[in-house]
Formats: structure tokens, C-alpha cells, sequence
């Protein structure tokens, strides 16, 4: 048998040196299976059948379902770069039957800016000093034996 | 055996009201506690059967030794008889084991309620520990001391008896291999003189299960598909103190790859592109290993192409050719996604610099490779002693959760250290590195180091993913003084900042860029030094942009035993500074595991080569301190820069601006017991450098190479790291500097 | 009983602390202690119980040492210690008097190590349980209600958490999970002050994604519920002006340049 490292080359058909991997992200639906979703005769059961749990349903809006997948992939020196965003609509009628399937793309998204502003949570906030040294109480030495078991462990043990 | 003897109440008549339960014979525990443990209450209607119950339930409390339920009347009489307190537990007799290993191991702590079915149990316990130290002629008494006020002291008298050896091991069946051989393979060694401080001679039950596995999976890996580890069996020697052991094996024939197919029922995936990453060929031996290694790969792979795929090799063996058909089979996986990551354990490093990690996110499907991988990033940081990433049923059929548990550990590192190297002398060097900083995963380090021909003090901060992107940004500042007088007759002092900045291109190759602005002073430069040396003196400004393109498949940054590294760079001064070059460089290191010929997965053959070009531009060339130097560590055998053009009127090395060197290396374990932490290495080492600006009667600038060879240690004792080098400069020009014993010690405490 | 081993303590090297207290009475031991539990000596104090419950385990001083000593680790904040005593109080005394105030400290002791919304919430997890069980089991006592305040602070923190993950996932432009995060606070923790952010933020996401009308639909219910909210004006400003109209738009320098300090 080889001993040439074969099993450490693995060769990367066709992505380039530089490139990077594609990562499907979200609920991806091909268009077969949307293909035999008919609308007023589908169920909510036949759509979850056929395509799986949805990834989002409207907030307060049990109506409307959402599949919604994307790929992305890694860009130097930036967050993630998307390359597809697609997003299915499923809209049910009263009775639970499909009454409308829609497809989104990329291009209906609006690029949204972020307000920077967070709610203050109560948490204990940490300070500085605390959260250097905090740790080296607790934190057990590698190779020690499990936390001592027993309230005893504090106590002076021996007592005439 | 304490006395059970409950005595239920007389049958009586059903209907009464009990009006009051009376307690006697409690000191410790209140009488009403022992009434809420009652199921039985004042009030309540006489029933047996709940008597009964809370008979059982006082008894379950651990708290007594006897407890008699007896009804008088319309009165029940709880007559209990506690059991005493635990004032103290101590261990006598113990040599080869502290107390405080023992300690945990007993459940029977000072205050706590004395049973003697738990001081039986403790004695359990103690004997199973000795007996997995190979010491199963160890026995223990507990002795209980009382103490009066039913208080007592519990004493483990232990005898710990002779360690049982394994003083032969044998096989029975093994006609592929030698016995010899197959004794490398398992982890229970005989018993030896050299193996005093290692336990794997000592005789361990579990140990030869996990021999069983060591040789099923040596046949598996070199073609014996159907073999089968019938038995492991050690029987005491004549003069019983040591074990004989055997190992029955039946190996089966051994196999040949017949044919080995990928097939698809999956659109999307093109099996041609799986197949060229196949690692198995028609013809070879089989391995059962490479078979899973594969697999793995190829869901690796195809997990890029197509969202849900599986692989499953489907093996059919025909015993009368000797050959194994292999079939991988690309199937349609589950469809679940992921429902929610959820991380615990973190107390110190913040939620988002251990998610960032991750290969996958919520809502996306669910890839054991990914997972697999995310697993590996997390523990790569560096940051904790345990990452665990368990996946358990969601909400609904086709949602997975995953729960990462990580266990922190101490990032933060205060060395205070002293040692000797053969450049620098007598060293004493200070650190303090905090790798995750208030657990923002930026790495912050300050070292200095003091040494009789060096001095140095670098501060550096690193942010691996810079605002949380795919960018290391980081920045370091420091001083170094180097007294090279007896090497080149002049000292040399350097002090700057650097910014650096990094970027993945994939999970292999990253990018890093560097701006360096560093003012640097050649002084002392004694009378008599070269005539080159001399205008060298005085102080110049670099400015230099650089960039760095690396190319890692290594196994492990730390320890690699197999893939390579590519790295090639260059580096552009001159926007600004006083000197103006272009500097080319490049380096590639390969490993070969030769586990498959050793047997021990230690021997790593390492094979590294590397070269330099500096072409200055403009009117400003390079200064002595930018050029490349050779010998010391990258050529050994030669003192540092002790190889390459010289002046040989002051006999100083002048440095070159094209330098190649190439390093063959053999990694091996010593015979010695893995616990040592010993490591042998054997070295031919290559180099050559050239093109020195000077020209002149006395200046010597020869490129042909120079060769040194030899052997070295590298010892992880408990006190330090000690490196000793030992080269002979095999091929070397007339003026070359050479040197026998390179050796380095360092400590940290 | 045999010779007394020096069991590696260091305390017990101590020898003056056990002369002085060998003799004396658990009732002049037990005021010693409450002495310097006033006086803010805890270690001193946790030592004197200790050495009542041990020396006189059978007085009645031993049971209130037991508790006094779980109150002495708490003040010095070695809060497993103190659970460790009050596990034992409780399972030895179940009945006392003082049974509330046990349970309720052990609460407290747990409801301390909650770290901030950014690292591991398990913590806050097991003192939301013990608060709920001392609601549940005392449910008149002083020691209820201050568990139920309580619990709505560990509640806004664990939406805090939420808050934080679903932020991380939206920046990411990960809107599958980012949606989910968001969702589960405006689900399960409606009290909590982190539910405009929430609506608001599924609003971006929404429009983000395309979904205005289901963005439309959840800004309305920001609206209604919340019409003062801050949040409930840049949802506003997102349907009506357009993306770039909000009111606190960072610039691209100050965005960086926050994130790092």
C-alpha cells in the first residue's frame, strides 16, 4: 500500500485554490416539490409531507408559511458573503388548504441597516478585575480529580 | 448485618383514629422530623399497610439503624435507634496511594451518617481502586471506633500487597505476523527493568479488552477482514506473583481489493470527482480503516455539493478469490435541520466567540461533518480542556438540537523562567499570556527575556476574528538587543511596531499581511571588524509592507504526523524608511506517518526545505541586519551564522541575499516509557547561501552546500523542555564556523 | 481512638482556635459565633459553627450552627459551600421553623453565580427552579415574593441571552436562526423589556427577506402594544421612509470603532 500521505490530499474536484466552499444554509426546496403543491386542494399535512416543518411561520399569523434557504460562503477579511436567499411562501385559507405558493429572491430582500442600539439586560456585568482573576478559584487544575463531593470538604477534618 | 427486625403493629381493627405518634429513643434528629417522614399523621384513620410504608421510608432515609412501629391504642410508638455520626475517616497502611486519592473514592465523609452497608461499600470501592492498579492482593479492614454520644471514627486498615506483572505474553494463531511484532502493537508490555516507572507492565484486566481491539484493528489495516480475536487469557504464574498472558487470534485469510465502484442515487453529485479522491486502489491490500477513513472523506466532500447526502460502503467479500469488493453508496440522508445551538459550560469566554466557530447555524440541515469539524475549531482554540457536542431530538421529527458542553480551562499563562541556549547563554525570560482575554478570545502576551548575548521584550494583542469576521487583526511592539561580538563583532539593536492582519480563503489556505516599522542601530562594531561591518554602523529606519500565502493540510498545528504545509511570501521595504528591497520566500514541510512500518504511531519522517531572495531596488540597499544568515537552528552542526560569505580579514559573516535550505528528519519514541516524555529525532540537514553584496581579496562567497548530520533528544521533564542537539558539519567550506552541541533548556514554573 | 493523623487541613494545624473552644459550652460557643457573624468575621464565624455542629452534635445550638454557618459561606460569597450546608440542613431538618429561610438562601446562593447575558446560562437556570420551588412551597413569606422579583430579573436575563444570539445570527445575515431567537423571546418571556427589540428586529429580518406585509404585520403589533417604544419609531421609519432613513444610522467608522472597546 501507499505510503504517500494520499489520504491528507484530498483532491478538491473542481474548487479552485482560493475558493470557498459553498455552505447551503436554511430550508432549501426544489422546484419539483413545490411543482406538486396545488393550490385549494393541498393541505397544511400535504405541504408538511412533502416539504418538512417550515422555518419560520408569520409571527402572529398562523396562515402564512415560510421556507427559507440561502447559500453563503466565506469572504476574506468579511463576514459572510450570500450568494442566494430564496424564501417560499405558503399562504393557507381559513379551512388549512393552500391558497397561494410564492417564491422570493435575493432581489425582493431590502438591504437593512441595523440599529446599533441594544436593551440593557440586568445581568451582573463583570468588572475587569473580577473577570481576570474570577477564574482561578473555580476553575479546576488539568488532572485533578473530580470537585470534592460533601460540604466536609472545607472543614478542618480532624477534631479530638 | 444491622438488625431489620420491624415489627408491623398487631392487626387491629380498622376505623380508629390515631389522636398522637410519640418518638423515643431519638438524639440527634427532632421528633418531628422523623413525624413529617411519616405517611401516617395524627388524625388519620389506622392503616397497616401505610404503617408499612412509612416503616420502609424511615428506613430509607439512611438515617437509622432500627426503627420498631407499635401501636398502643390510639397512640403509635416510634421507637428508632439512630445511627451514629462519622467524626472522622482516616486510611492507614496506604503507601503506593495518597489519601487524597482515596478520599474521594469513599463515600463516608466527617459529619456525615455512619451505615455499615456504606462502609462496606467504601471497602468496595477501595479494593476495585487497588485492583485497577494491578494489586489484587489488597485488603482492607474499616475499623469503627466509637467514640460515645454515637459519634465514631472509621479507620481503613489497608494491606496493600504486591503488584501483580505480566512477566510473559504469548499468541497463539498468528501466522502473518510474528509474535515480536504483535507485542508492538498491544498496549500491556512485559515486565522489564527499564519499565520500572511505567504502569504498562502491571497486570490490568480492562487493559487486555483494549489489547483485543489494538490487534483486531492492526489485521483489520493490513487486509485480514474476517479476523477475529477469539480470547485473552492470564493465568498466575508458578510462583504467583506474576501473570502469563495469551492472546488466541484467528486471522482469516487476507484480502485483496477485488473492485471499487461509487454509485449515486442522488442528482448533483458527480461520483468521477468522488472517485479521484478515493485513497483505495484495485489490487491493494484491504484495510478496513482506510475504507472508513474514505467515507468520511466523501461525506465530507459531497456535503458541499448536495445538502442531505450519506455514504455507506457496502462490503461483500469472496473468500475463494481472497478479494473484497467495496461499493460506496451515496444515499439520501435524514432531512433534519437544526433547531437551536446551545452552548453551556462557558463561564468565562462569551457566547459569540465560541459560535463563530461553528461550521453550521440554527435552522441549517444538520452535517455530521460539519459538526464534526466545528468540534475540532473549538478545541483548536485552545481555550478549554473539554469541547462535547451531543445532538438530541427537537421539537418536531425533523429538527435536531445540538447542546455543545464545554469545560473552561485556565487561558492564562504566568512563566517565570530561566535556562541556557548555545546563541543566547544563560537566559532568564518572564511571560505573561492571557490567550482569551475577559473571554473575548483576544490574545494578549508580554514576554522578556534577559540573556547574557540577548535581550528582548515583546508585547503583542491579537484578535482572531476581528468584529466577529473572517479577519486576525493584532499588533505587536518590542525591543531586542543582540551582542553578536564574538560572531560578527558588532551588537545590534532593534525596536518597532508591527500590524498584522489575516484572512481564510478556505478551510486550508490564509493570507496574513504585516506592516513593519522598525528602527534599527548597529553599534559597538569593534576596530578591527571587516571593512563591510564597519559603514555598517549606525541607525536605519525599515518600513516594510509584507505578505504571507499558507497553504495547511498538516493533521495538527502542534504535533503533526501527517499532511503539508506550503507557505510562500514576500516582502516589499522601501514606502518610506531608509532602506529600499524586494524579499522572496518560501517553505514547504511534508510529514509521513510510518506508523504502517513501525507500528507505533510516534516514527513521523518530516521532510522541510526553503529558500530566500532579497533583490534590493533603488539607491538604498539592504542593511547586514535585513540579509538571511546560516547556521545554528537551520542548518545544525554549524554555529549561527556560521555558514555562508564571510570576511576572512575579520573573520565575520557578511550574510547573503539567496538562501536555500532542505532538512530531512526521522521523529522516533525511545524505548523508554511514553510517561517520560522522551522524543529521538535523526537529521541530515542541507543549506547554501549566497550573493553577498561585498567584493574583495579577503572576501569569501561560495554557494555550494553544506551538509550536517546527527541525532538529538527532546525531553519533556516535569521541570522544562530540554533540547540537546548533537551535529557533525559533514560538508563545509575551510572558513565555516562549526559547531558539535546545540542545547536548550528552558523552564517555566 | 488512635493517634491523631495530621489529615493534610490546614486549618486544623491551628491549634490555639481548638484549645481555647475544646471546653467551652455550644451555647457560648454559638453567641461567639453570632458575635462575629455581626461583626462581619465570616470565617471566623463559619469555624466556631463548625465546631459546635461537630463538637455537640446532639445540642439544640447544632441544627441553627448548621444554618448560621450555610449564612457565614454565603456572605463570603463561597456560594457551593453554602449550598453544600444547606443541602444537609434541609435533608436533616426538613421540619425546622427556619426550613423557608433555608431554602430561600440556597435560591440566593444560586441566584449570585448567574453570569452576564453573554456566557453560560445554566446558572440562571437552576436558580430560576430553586426561586420557583420557594414560591411554590412557602408562598405567604416575605422570602416569595422577593423569589418572584427575582425570578423576573433571571427571566429578562435569559431573554437577554436570546437577545444576544439572535443579534450574532442577524449580523451574520443568518436570518433562519436570527428569526427563531427572536421569536422564542416574544414567545416565552412576553414580560421581560426585550419584546420591542424583538418585534422590531424581526421587522428588519422581515424586510430584509422580502416579507413586508409580514413585516407590516409585526411592526403593528410593536405599535399596539408598545406605542411609546423607541423601537416601535425605527420600525416605523423602516415601513414608511425607507431603508436608510432610521433614526440612529452608525456610520461605517463609529461601527467598527464601537465594537472594539
Amino acid at each position: 500500500c501507499s505510503y504517500l500521505p494520499t489520504a491528507a490530499v484530498p483532491g478538491v474536484p473542481g474548487a479552485g485554490l482560493f475558493e470557498s466552499p459553498r455552505q447551503f444554509r436554511g430550508h432549501a426546496v426544489t422546484e419539483e416539490q413545490v411543482g406538486q403543491i396545488t393550490p385549494g386542494v393541498s393541505s397544511r399535512d400535504d405541504v408538511e409531507a412533502l416539504l418538512g416543518s417550515p422555518s419560520a411561520s408569520g409571527t402572529f399569523d398562523p396562515s402564512e408559511w415560510y421556507y427559507i434557504s440561502g447559500i453563503t460562503h466565506q469572504r476574506p477579511a468579511r463576514n459572510l458573503g450570500v450568494i442566494e436567499q430564496n424564501v417560499l411562501v405558503v399562504r393557507f385559507d381559513p379551512g388549512g388548504t393552500v391558497q397561494e405558493v410564492r417564491r422570493l429572491g435575493m432581489e425582493d430582500g431590502r438591504e437593512i441597516q441595523m440599529v446599533s442600539r441594544v436593551t440593557p439586560s440586568p445581568g451582573t456585568e463583570r468588572s475587569v478585575l473580577q473577570q481576570l482573576f474570577g477564574n482561578i478559584g473555580r476553575v479546576g487544575v488539568p488532572g485533578s480529580q473530580q470537585p470534592q463531593r460533601g460540604p466536609g470538604a472545607a472543614s478542618p477534618g480532624s477534631g479530638q | 448485618q444491622p438488625r431489620q427486625r420491624a415489627t408491623p403493629a398487631a392487626a387491629a381493627p380498622r376505623g380508629d383514629v390515631i389522636r398522637t405518634i410519640e418518638v423515643t429513643g431519638n438524639q440527634r434528629i427532632e421528633a418531628d422530623t422523623i413525624r413529617s417522614y411519616m405517611l401516617i399523621q395524627p388524625g388519620d384513620a389506622f392503616d397497616a399497610d401505610r404503617l408499612d410504608r412509612s416503616l420502609r421510608t424511615l428506613f430509607a432515609t439512611g438515617l437509622f439503624r432500627d426503627v420498631k412501629l407499635t401501636r398502643q391504642g390510639d397512640r403509635i410508638l416510634v421507637e428508632v435507634e439512630e445511627n451514629p455520626v462519622v467524626n472522622r475517616v482516616a486510611f492507614e497502611g496506604n503507601s503506593k496511594v495518597s489519601d487524597d486519592v482515596l478520599r474521594p473514592e469513599v463515600a463516608l465523609r466527617p459529619r456525615a451518617v455512619f451505615t455499615p452497608e456504606q462502609a462496606q461499600a467504601d471497602r468496595r470501592r477501595i479494593l476495585d481502586l487497588y485492583a485497577r492498579r494491578g494489586r489484587f492482593g489488597a485488603s482492607v479492614e474499616p475499623k469503627i471506633i466509637d467514640l460515645g454520644q454515637n459519634r465514631v471514627d472509621v479507620v481503613f486498615e489497608i494491606q496493600e500487597g504486591p503488584a501483580a506483572l505480566v512477566s510473559r505474553i504469548s499468541f497463539v494463531g498468528n501466522t502473518a505476523f510474528s509474535d515480536r511484532r504483535l507485542r508492538d502493537v498491544i498496549a500491556t508490555r512485559e515486565q522489564a527493568w527499564y519499565r520500572l516507572l511505567s504502569s504498562s507492565d502491571i497486570y490490568d484486566p480492562e487493559r487486555l479488552a483494549f489489547d483485543r481491539e489494538l490487534l483486531r484493528r492492526f489485521y483489520l489495516r493490513s487486509g485480514y477482514a474476517d479476523v477475529q480475536v477469539t480470547g485473552a487469557t492470564a493465568e498466575l504464574s508458578p510462583d504467583r506473583d506474576s501473570f502469563f498472558v495469551t492472546y488466541t487470534i484467528d486471522e482469516g485469510p487476507r484480502y485483496r481489493v477485488g473492485s471499487v465502484d461509487i454509485v449515486s442515487s442522488l442528482p448533483g453529485i458527480d461520483t468521477d470527482a468522488l472517485r479521484r479522491s478515493l485513497p483505495i486502489s484495485v489490487g491493494d491490500w484491504y484495510d478496513g480503516e482506510a475504507v472508513e477513513r474514505a467515507t468520511e472523506q466523501m461525506v465530507d466532500l459531497a456535503g458541499t455539493l448536495v445538502p442531505f447526502v450519506d455514504i455507506r460502503p457496502r462490503i461483500t467479500r469472496n473468500r475463494e478469490q481472497g478479494t473484497v469488493d467495496v461499493i460506496f453508496e451515496a444515499v439520501e440522508g435524514p432531512r433534519t435541520f437544526v433547531e437551536r445551538i446551545d452552548i453551556s459550560g462557558n463561564t468565562r469566554t462569551a457566547d459569540h466567540v465560541i459560535r463563530r466557530e461553528f461550521r453550521l447555524a440554527e435552522g441549517d440541515p444538520l452535517n455530521a461533518a460539519q459538526v464534526r469539524r466545528s468540534r475540532q475549531r473549538l478545541r483548536d482554540l485552545g481555550y478549554f480542556s473539554n469541547v462535547d457536542i451531543q445532538a438530541s431530538q427537537g421539537s418536531r421529527p425533523d429538527r435536531a438540537l445540538l447542546t455543545a458542553t464545554v469545560a473552561e480551562r485556565a487561558t492564562g499563562e504566568l512563566s517565570l523562567g530561566g535556562g541556557f541556549s548555545t546563541d543566547a547563554g544563560f537566559l532568564l525570560d518572564f511571560g505573561i499570556r492571557e490567550r482569551n482575554f475577559l473571554g473575548t478570545g483576544v490574545d494578549t502576551r508580554l514576554q522578556a527575556l534577559l540573556a547574557q548575548r540577548r535581550s528582548q521584550v515583546d508585547f503583542s494583542v491579537t484578535n482572531p476574528s476581528f468584529l466577529d469576521r473572517n479577519l486576525a487583526a493584532g499588533f505587536d511592539a518590542f525591543y531586542l538587543q543582540r551582542d553578536l561580538q564574538d560572531i560578527a563583532s558588532y551588537s545590534e539593536r532593534r525596536y518597532g511596531v508591527v500590524l498584522r492582519a489575516g484572512y481564510e480563503f478556505n478551510e486550508r489556505l490564509r493570507q496574513s499581511w504585516a506592516y513593519s516599522l522598525v528602527q534599527r542601530n548597529v553599534f559597538d562594531v569593534q576596530a578591527d571588524a571587516s571593512l563591510p561591518i564597519q559603514e555598517q554602523e549606525g541607525e536605519t529606519l525599515l518600513s516594510q509592507v509584507g505578505t504571507t500565502l499558507a497553504y495547511d493540510v498538516r493533521d495538527s498545528r502542534i504535533e503533526p504526523r501527517q499532511g503539508y504545509l506550503v507557505r510562500v511570501g514576500s516582502d516589499l521595504a522601501g514606502l518610506g524608511g531608509d532602506v529600499q528591497y524586494i524579499r522572496m520566500r518560501g517553505d514547504v514541510a511534508g510529514y509521513i506517518p510510518l506508523e504502517r512500518i513501525f507500528g507505533e504511531p510516534d516514527y513521523v519522517l518530516a521532510l522541510q526545505a526553503g529558500a530566500g531572495w532579497l533583490v534590493p531596488w533603488g539607491n538604498d540597499p539592504e542593511r547586514i541586519v535585513d540579509r538571511f544568515f546560516l547556521g545554528g537552528d537551520n542548518l545544525r552542526g554549524f554555529a549561527l551564522a556560521g555558514a555562508g560569505p564571510r570576511d576572512l580579514q575579520g573573520n565575520d559573516p557578511l550574510g547573503g541575499r539567496l538562501i536555500w535550505t532542505q532538512t530531512t528528519e526521522l521523529r522516533f519514541p525511545l524505548p523508554l516509557p511514553s510517561e517520560l516524555g522522551l522524543l529521538g529525532r535523526a537529521f541530515v540537514d542541507v543549506g547554501s547561501l549566497s550573493e553577498t553584496p561585498y567584493t574583495g581579496p579577503t572576501i569569501v562567497d561560495d554557494a555550494a552546500p553544506r551538509v550536517g548530520m546527527g541525532v538529538g533528544i527532546s525531553w519533556r521533564t516535569p521541570v522544562g523542555l530540554i533540547n540537546i542537539d548533537i551535529a557533525q558539519a559533514v560538508v563545509k567550506q575551510s572558513y565555516d564556523e562549526t559547531q558539535l552541541i546545540r542545547f536548550g533548556f528552558g523552564t517555566r514554573f | 481512638c488512635g493517634g491523631s493523623l495530621w489529615d493534610g487541613q490546614q486549618e486544623s494545624l491551628s491549634p490555639t482556635l481548638r484549645q481555647q473552644t475544646a471546653d467551652s459550652s455550644p451555647e457560648s460557643l454559638f453567641a461567639a459565633g453570632m458575635e462575629a457573624l455581626n461583626a462581619e468575621q465570616y470565617p471566623r464565624a463559619v469555624q466556631l459553627f463548625d465546631i459546635v455542629e461537630r463538637e455537640h452534635p446532639y445540642s439544640a445550638f447544632a441544627t441553627n450552627a448548621k444554618l448560621m454557618s450555610a449564612y457565614g459561606e454565603y456572605m463570603r460569597n463561597r456560594y457551593t459551600e453554602a449550598i453544600g450546608a444547606l443541602d444537609r440542613f434541609i435533608q436533616l431538618h426538613p421540619a425546622h421553623r427556619d426550613i423557608a429561610y433555608a431554602y430561600y438562601l440556597r435560591a440566593l446562593s444560586l441566584y449570585e453565580q448567574i453570569n452576564d447575558t453573554q456566557r453560560d446560562q445554566t446558572t440562571t437556570e437552576q436558580a430560576m427552579a430553586a426561586l420557583q420551588d420557594v414560591a411554590n412551597r412557602f408562598p405567604n413569606t416575605p422570602y416569595a415574593r422577593d423569589a418572584r422579583l427575582k425570578m423576573d430579573l433571571g427571566r429578562d436575563h435569559l431573554a437577554g441571552h436570546e437577545m444576544v444570539v439572535g443579534r450574532f445570527y442577524q449580523n451574520r445575515r443568518l436570518y433562519v436562526a436570527a428569526i427563531g431567537r427572536f421569536r422564542r423571546v416574544v414567545e416565552e418571556y412576553q414580560t421581560t423589556n426585550h419584546v420591542p427589540e424583538a418585534l422590531h428586529r424581526l421587522t428588519e429580518i422581515y424586510l430584509a427577506l422580502g416579507l413586508t406585509e409580514e413585516a407590516r404585520r409585526t411592526a403593528s403589533v410593536l405599535g399596539h402594544n408598545f406605542p411609546g417604544s423607541e423601537w416601535y419609531q425605527d420600525s416605523y421609519a423602516l415601513l414608511v421612509d425607507g431603508p436608510n432613513a432610521g433614526t440612529e444610522r452608525p456610520g461605517w467608522w463609529q461601527r467598527n470603532i464601537g465594537s472594539i472597546f
